[in-house]
C-alpha cells in the first residue's frame, strides 16, 4: 500500500510505518504465540489503516502495532504513562479503550461497523492530548 | 513422580506469584515503550482472553511450584526472545476471576516438569467486560523477564 505525494510528509511516515508493522504480522503464521491463535486478518489491518488514515495528523504519535490471538490487530499509544488503545477484530470490528496514569479508565466505547466521524474527533483529541507532554520535552 | 503433586494440585494462595507468557515479546511489540518516560509495559493483549478458544481459561504458571521443581522463571518461556509477566494471585481475584491448578504431564521439553505448574484463570466475564479486566490485569502485571 503507498500514500499520496498529497499527504503530508509527517502523516504518509506515521501511516507507512504502520503499514510496515502490519504486514509483518500478517505474514505471522497460525499459531504464532504458541498457544493457538488465529492468524492476523486482512481485514482486521486494512480497518487499522483506514482508521489510523482517517484520525493521524501530522504531529500524531506514532502507535506500537500489537497482533491478537483472534485474528485481530491492536493500535497503543502510550505516553506519559496515559494510554489509548484500540482494538480491531478480526472481522474490522473496533474498540476503543483507554486510561490515564493512574490506571483509571478514561474511555470505553465499542463501536459496531465502521468506526464513525464522531469517533474521529474524540481519538484525534485524545491522541493531541497524549502528545502534549511530547511538546513540553521537545 | 505423577504431574498431579500435592503442591501443584493444591489451591492458589492469594500471595502467590503467577506468570504469564509473552510470545516474541519484542518483534510482536507486546512490550510497549512509554514515549515520554522510555518505561517498558506488557501490552493489555496479553490478557485478552478468548472465549471460543481458551474455553478453559487463561494459561499461567505458578512460580512458587516452578521454584519447587527447582525451575527458574525463565522455564516458562519457550524461546529466548520470549518475556515473562508476573503479578500476585489475588489481583484476578479482586476482578472476579479464580485461579485454577491445571498441572500438566511431564513432556520432552528442556524443562520437562514445568508443566506441574500450570494453572488456569477462569471465571471470564463477557467480552466487553474482560477488556477492562484485561487492561486491570496489565495495570498490576511488572515485566518479570524481558528479552
Amino acid at each position: 500500500m503507498t500514500f499520496s505525494r498529497d499527504v503530508p510528509r509527517g502523516k504518509r511516515r506515521i501511516l507507512e510505518y504502520a503499514v510496515e508493522a502490519l504486514d509483518y504480522l500478517r505474514d505471522l503464521p497460525a499459531d504464532w504465540d504458541g498457544d493457538g491463535a488465529e492468524p492476523v486478518t486482512d481485514t482486521a489491518c486494512l480497518a487499522a489503516v483506514e482508521f489510523l488514515a482517517a484520525i493521524t495528523d501530522i504531529d500524531t504519535v506514532p502507535p506500537q502495532v500489537v497482533p491478537l490471538a483472534t485474528g485481530g490487530v491492536q493500535l497503543e499509544w502510550l505516553v506519559a504513562a496515559h494510554d489509548l488503545e484500540i482494538e480491531f477484530g478480526p472481522d474490522g470490528t473496533a474498540h476503543i479503550l483507554g486510561s490515564d496514569a493512574e490506571g483509571k479508565i478514561t474511555i470505553d466505547s465499542q463501536v459496531n461497523g465502521v468506526i464513525g466521524a464522531a469517533n474521529h474527533d474524540e481519538v484525534r483529541d485524545r491522541l493531541r492530548r497524549l502528545a502534549l507532554p511530547l511538546t513540553d520535552v521537545g | 513422580m505423577s504431574p498431579a503433586t500435592s503442591s501443584s494440585s493444591d489451591a492458589v494462595g492469594d500471595d502467590e506469584i503467577l506468570l504469564r507468557r509473552l510470545p516474541r515479546a519484542r518483534q510482536l511489540n507486546l512490550i510497549v515503550v512509554d514515549r515520554v518516560t522510555g518505561e517498558e509495559r506488557l501490552s493489555s493483549s496479553v490478557f485478552k482472553h478468548r472465549p471460543d478458544r481458551d474455553p478453559d481459561g487463561l494459561s499461567v504458571f505458578r512460580q512458587r511450584v516452578l521454584e519447587e521443581q527447582g525451575l527458574p522463571v525463565s522455564a516458562v518461556r519457550n524461546e529466548d526472545s520470549d518475556a515473562v509477566a508476573g503479578f500476585v494471585a489475588s489481583v484476578p481475584r479482586r476482578l472476579g476471576l479464580e485461579i485454577v491448578p491445571d498441572p500438566q504431564p511431564d513432556d520432552d521439553s528442556p524443562t520437562p516438569t514445568r508443566g506441574r505448574a500450570h494453572a488456569l484463570i477462569t471465571g471470564w466475564p463477557d467480552q466487553a467486560a474482560s477488556r477492562r479486566v484485561a487492561k486491570q490485569l496489565q495495570g498490576a502485571a511488572t515485566l518479570v523477564l524481558v528479552p
